[in-house]
Protein backbone atom coordinates (compact mmCIF):
# COMPACT_ATOMS: atom_id res chain seq x y z
CA UNK A 1 0.00 0.00 0.00
CA UNK A 2 2.49 2.89 1.05
CA UNK A 3 4.34 1.91 -2.66
CA UNK A 4 0.92 2.48 -3.83
CA UNK A 5 0.22 5.51 -2.14
CA UNK A 6 4.09 7.29 -3.07
CA UNK A 7 3.44 5.93 -6.70
CA UNK A 8 0.01 7.98 -6.35
CA UNK A 9 1.69 11.02 -4.87
CA UNK A 10 4.50 10.75 -7.67
CA UNK A 11 2.17 10.94 -9.84
CA UNK A 12 -0.35 13.51 -8.82
CA UNK A 13 2.43 15.90 -7.00
CA UNK A 14 5.32 15.14 -8.87
CA UNK A 15 7.21 13.59 -5.86
CA UNK A 16 6.63 11.11 -3.45
CA UNK A 17 4.75 11.51 -0.24
CA UNK A 18 6.72 13.55 2.81
CA UNK A 19 8.00 11.88 5.34
CA UNK A 20 6.61 13.28 8.63
CA UNK A 21 10.03 14.37 10.13
CA UNK A 22 10.14 17.10 6.87
CA UNK A 23 7.05 17.47 6.69
CA UNK A 24 6.74 19.24 10.10
CA UNK A 25 8.84 22.20 8.13
CA UNK A 26 6.65 22.48 5.91
CA UNK A 27 4.37 25.87 6.10
CA UNK A 28 0.45 26.28 5.55
CA UNK A 29 1.04 27.72 2.26
CA UNK A 30 3.62 24.57 0.86
CA UNK A 31 0.85 22.25 2.46
CA UNK A 32 -2.01 24.08 0.52
CA UNK A 33 -0.04 24.18 -2.50
CA UNK A 34 0.32 20.09 -2.58
CA UNK A 35 -2.97 19.71 -1.62
CA UNK A 36 -3.74 22.03 -5.02
CA UNK A 37 -1.74 19.61 -7.54
CA UNK A 38 -3.84 17.16 -6.32
CA UNK A 39 -7.29 19.08 -6.82
CA UNK A 40 -6.60 20.22 -9.48
CA UNK A 41 -6.79 16.81 -11.28
CA UNK A 42 -10.01 15.81 -9.60
CA UNK A 43 -11.48 17.34 -12.79
CA UNK A 44 -10.61 15.42 -15.29
CA UNK A 45 -7.66 16.57 -17.79
CA UNK A 46 -6.72 19.74 -17.97
CA UNK A 47 -6.81 21.43 -21.73
CA UNK A 48 -3.16 22.26 -23.56
CA UNK A 49 -2.06 25.41 -22.40
CA UNK A 50 -4.47 25.74 -19.32
CA UNK A 51 -3.32 25.65 -15.39
CA UNK A 52 -5.42 25.15 -13.04
CA UNK A 53 -5.61 25.23 -9.01
CA UNK A 54 -8.42 23.96 -6.63
CA UNK A 55 -8.06 24.23 -2.81
CA UNK A 56 -9.64 24.35 0.26
CA UNK A 57 -8.47 27.70 1.60
CA UNK A 58 -9.97 26.98 5.02
CA UNK A 59 -12.58 25.84 6.43
CA UNK A 60 -15.44 27.83 4.73
CA UNK A 61 -13.41 28.43 1.38
CA UNK A 62 -12.19 26.86 -1.67
CA UNK A 63 -10.71 28.84 -4.52
CA UNK A 64 -10.67 27.27 -8.38
CA UNK A 65 -8.52 29.23 -9.85
CA UNK A 66 -8.18 28.35 -14.12
CA UNK A 67 -5.40 30.23 -16.68
CA UNK A 68 -4.47 30.47 -19.91
CA UNK A 69 -3.55 32.46 -23.06
CA UNK A 70 -6.33 33.65 -25.61
CA UNK A 71 -5.71 33.55 -29.23
CA UNK A 72 -3.11 36.92 -29.02
CA UNK A 73 -1.28 34.82 -26.54
CA UNK A 74 -2.70 37.45 -23.85
CA UNK A 75 -2.65 35.39 -20.52
CA UNK A 76 -6.30 35.17 -19.06
CA UNK A 77 -7.38 33.83 -15.78
CA UNK A 78 -10.39 33.40 -13.66
CA UNK A 79 -10.48 32.92 -9.72
CA UNK A 80 -13.57 31.27 -8.24
CA UNK A 81 -14.05 31.85 -4.56
CA UNK A 82 -16.82 29.04 -2.96
CA UNK A 83 -17.88 30.42 0.22
CA UNK A 84 -19.45 27.86 2.29
CA UNK A 85 -21.92 28.35 5.23
CA UNK A 86 -24.50 25.47 6.71
CA UNK A 87 -27.07 27.67 4.82
CA UNK A 88 -26.08 27.52 1.38
CA UNK A 89 -23.03 27.90 -1.07
CA UNK A 90 -21.81 31.53 -2.26
CA UNK A 91 -19.63 31.58 -5.56
CA UNK A 92 -17.84 34.78 -6.29
CA UNK A 93 -15.60 35.62 -9.03
CA UNK A 94 -13.57 38.54 -9.84
CA UNK A 95 -15.44 41.96 -9.67
CA UNK A 96 -19.33 40.30 -9.60
CA UNK A 97 -21.76 39.72 -6.91
CA UNK A 98 -22.47 36.72 -5.14
CA UNK A 99 -24.04 34.00 -6.43
CA UNK A 100 -26.22 31.28 -4.62
CA UNK A 101 -24.65 27.71 -5.86
CA UNK A 102 -27.74 25.29 -6.74
CA UNK A 103 -29.00 22.52 -9.17
CA UNK A 104 -26.05 20.43 -11.07
CA UNK A 105 -23.11 22.92 -9.91
CA UNK A 106 -24.20 21.85 -6.26
CA UNK A 107 -23.94 18.69 -6.45
CA UNK A 108 -20.75 18.39 -8.81
CA UNK A 109 -19.41 21.25 -6.20
CA UNK A 110 -19.59 18.79 -3.05
CA UNK A 111 -18.66 15.61 -4.63
CA UNK A 112 -15.84 17.76 -5.68
CA UNK A 113 -14.96 18.62 -2.19
CA UNK A 114 -15.62 14.65 -0.91
CA UNK A 115 -13.16 13.69 -3.73
CA UNK A 116 -10.32 16.31 -2.34
CA UNK A 117 -10.77 15.22 1.14
CA UNK A 118 -10.37 11.37 0.25
CA UNK A 119 -7.22 11.83 -2.25
CA UNK A 120 -5.39 14.94 -0.13
CA UNK A 121 -5.49 13.91 3.54
CA UNK A 122 -4.43 10.85 2.90
CA UNK A 123 -1.45 11.92 0.36
CA UNK A 124 -1.12 14.56 2.04
CA UNK A 125 -1.60 14.36 5.39
CA UNK A 126 -1.35 10.84 5.96
CA UNK A 127 -4.52 10.37 8.19
CA UNK A 128 -7.63 8.38 7.30
CA UNK A 129 -9.81 11.05 5.30
CA UNK A 130 -12.78 10.04 7.71
CA UNK A 131 -12.00 9.24 11.28
CA UNK A 132 -8.70 11.96 10.63
CA UNK A 133 -6.56 9.40 12.73
CA UNK A 134 -3.07 8.87 11.71
CA UNK A 135 -2.94 5.98 9.22
CA UNK A 136 -0.76 2.89 10.41
CA UNK A 137 2.51 2.88 8.92
CA UNK A 138 1.83 -0.15 6.67
CA UNK A 139 -1.16 1.67 5.26
CA UNK A 140 0.94 4.46 4.12
CA UNK B 1 -32.32 35.70 1.57
CA UNK B 2 -30.67 37.85 -1.04
CA UNK B 3 -33.55 40.44 -0.26
CA UNK B 4 -32.13 40.03 3.76
CA UNK B 5 -28.16 39.82 2.79
CA UNK B 6 -28.60 42.39 0.32
CA UNK B 7 -26.11 39.97 -1.71
CA UNK B 8 -26.24 41.29 -4.90
CA UNK B 9 -24.39 44.19 -3.84
CA UNK B 10 -21.71 42.78 -2.36
CA UNK B 11 -18.64 43.19 -4.72
CA UNK B 12 -15.89 40.64 -4.54
CA UNK B 13 -12.94 41.32 -2.77
CA UNK B 14 -9.38 41.88 -3.27
CA UNK B 15 -7.44 38.22 -2.66
CA UNK B 16 -5.28 39.73 0.36
CA UNK B 17 -2.24 41.65 1.45
CA UNK B 18 -0.63 40.54 -2.25
CA UNK B 19 -2.99 42.60 -4.16
CA UNK B 20 -1.45 45.50 -4.36
CA UNK B 21 1.34 43.24 -6.09
CA UNK B 22 -0.53 41.90 -8.66
CA UNK B 23 -1.91 45.21 -9.76
CA UNK B 24 1.26 46.46 -10.99
CA UNK B 25 2.55 42.38 -11.78
CA UNK B 26 -0.04 41.29 -14.17
CA UNK B 27 2.42 37.90 -14.84
CA UNK B 28 2.42 37.41 -11.08
CA UNK B 29 -0.16 34.60 -11.00
CA UNK B 30 0.08 32.25 -7.82
CA UNK B 31 -3.21 31.40 -6.43
CA UNK B 32 -2.27 29.64 -3.65
CA UNK B 33 0.56 32.61 -2.79
CA UNK B 34 -1.96 35.11 -3.01
CA UNK B 35 -4.28 33.80 -0.35
CA UNK B 36 -2.18 32.10 1.62
CA UNK B 37 0.54 34.70 3.13
CA UNK B 38 2.87 33.31 5.53
CA UNK B 39 2.83 34.72 8.98
CA UNK B 40 -1.12 35.30 8.24
CA UNK B 41 -4.44 33.89 9.90
CA UNK B 42 -6.91 33.19 7.94
CA UNK B 43 -9.02 35.16 9.23
CA UNK B 44 -7.37 37.82 7.81
CA UNK B 45 -8.01 37.40 4.96
CA UNK B 46 -10.08 39.36 1.73
CA UNK B 47 -10.44 42.28 4.91
CA UNK B 48 -7.87 44.80 2.65
CA UNK B 49 -10.62 46.13 0.66
CA UNK B 50 -10.39 49.39 -0.85
CA UNK B 51 -12.36 51.37 -3.25
CA UNK B 52 -9.64 51.61 -5.92
CA UNK B 53 -9.29 47.53 -5.73
CA UNK B 54 -12.61 46.67 -6.19
CA UNK B 55 -12.62 48.93 -9.04
CA UNK B 56 -9.59 47.31 -10.51
CA UNK B 57 -10.93 44.06 -10.17
CA UNK B 58 -14.49 45.15 -11.75
CA UNK B 59 -12.63 46.34 -14.64
CA UNK B 60 -10.26 43.11 -14.91
CA UNK B 61 -13.92 41.30 -14.67
CA UNK B 62 -15.13 43.08 -17.14
CA UNK B 63 -12.18 42.20 -19.33
CA UNK B 64 -12.31 38.58 -18.68
CA UNK B 65 -14.76 36.13 -21.08
CA UNK B 66 -15.50 34.43 -17.06
CA UNK B 67 -17.10 30.81 -17.32
CA UNK B 68 -20.63 30.63 -15.54
CA UNK B 69 -20.73 27.34 -13.94
CA UNK B 70 -17.19 26.13 -13.47
CA UNK B 71 -18.50 22.76 -11.79
CA UNK B 72 -20.44 22.60 -14.96
CA UNK B 73 -17.64 21.85 -16.99
CA UNK B 74 -18.12 17.83 -17.27
CA UNK B 75 -15.77 15.38 -17.83
CA UNK B 76 -17.49 12.77 -19.78
CA UNK B 77 -18.38 9.22 -18.14
CA UNK B 78 -15.48 7.30 -19.13
CA UNK B 79 -13.21 9.88 -17.77
CA UNK B 80 -15.35 9.86 -14.72
CA UNK B 81 -15.29 6.39 -14.47
CA UNK B 82 -11.45 5.96 -15.08
CA UNK B 83 -10.67 9.07 -11.82
CA UNK B 84 -12.49 7.42 -9.83
CA UNK B 85 -10.72 3.91 -10.03
CA UNK B 86 -7.50 5.10 -10.15
CA UNK B 87 -7.56 7.26 -7.04
CA UNK B 88 -9.82 4.41 -5.13
CA UNK B 89 -7.37 1.86 -6.07
CA UNK B 90 -4.33 3.93 -5.41
CA UNK B 91 -6.02 4.41 -1.80
CA UNK B 92 -7.39 1.50 -0.63
CA UNK B 93 -6.36 -1.52 -3.44
CA UNK B 94 -10.27 -2.69 -3.44
CA UNK B 95 -12.15 -0.99 -6.18
CA UNK B 96 -14.70 -3.13 -6.56
CA UNK B 97 -16.24 -2.24 -3.35
CA UNK B 98 -16.56 1.52 -4.17
CA UNK B 99 -19.85 3.25 -4.95
CA UNK B 100 -20.04 4.93 -8.37
CA UNK B 101 -19.91 8.36 -8.83
CA UNK B 102 -23.96 8.39 -9.62
CA UNK B 103 -24.28 6.49 -6.36
CA UNK B 104 -22.67 9.53 -4.52
CA UNK B 105 -25.44 11.77 -6.16
CA UNK B 106 -26.89 13.93 -2.73
CA UNK B 107 -30.07 13.66 -1.93
CA UNK B 108 -30.97 17.37 -0.99
CA UNK B 109 -29.38 20.67 -1.59
CA UNK B 110 -28.84 20.07 2.28
CA UNK B 111 -27.23 17.26 2.09
CA UNK B 112 -24.58 18.45 -0.52
CA UNK B 113 -24.13 21.96 1.65
CA UNK B 114 -23.47 19.39 4.49
CA UNK B 115 -20.82 17.24 2.62
CA UNK B 116 -18.93 20.57 1.74
CA UNK B 117 -19.33 21.73 5.43
CA UNK B 118 -17.98 18.42 6.24
CA UNK B 119 -14.62 18.38 4.59
CA UNK B 120 -13.87 21.78 5.21
CA UNK B 121 -13.71 21.08 9.07
CA UNK B 122 -12.02 17.90 7.75
CA UNK B 123 -9.05 20.05 6.54
CA UNK B 124 -9.02 22.79 9.40
CA UNK B 125 -8.55 19.54 11.75
CA UNK B 126 -5.75 18.37 9.99
CA UNK B 127 -3.77 21.39 8.66
CA UNK B 128 -4.29 22.54 12.81
CA UNK B 129 -3.39 18.94 13.77
CA UNK B 130 0.36 19.33 11.80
Amino acid sequence: MKKFVNAFSKIVTGSSTVAPASRKKLSKRDLIRMESKIGAKLFGPIAKGHRREFFCLDAHTWIWYEEWSDATGRLQSVTTRYEVQPTGILKVQDGQPYQLVEGEELQNFALATRMYREQVIPAVYHRDPVTGQPLAAGTR
Amino acid sequence: MHDTLNLEHIQARPYGPEAERTRFDPEFKDPVRLYVPEQRQSSEMFTRSTHLEVVANTQKAAELAAPADMFMVPQTPEENAANQKAYVDALTDTPANVESLEDRRYASPEAAINEAVRAGLAFENVRNAE
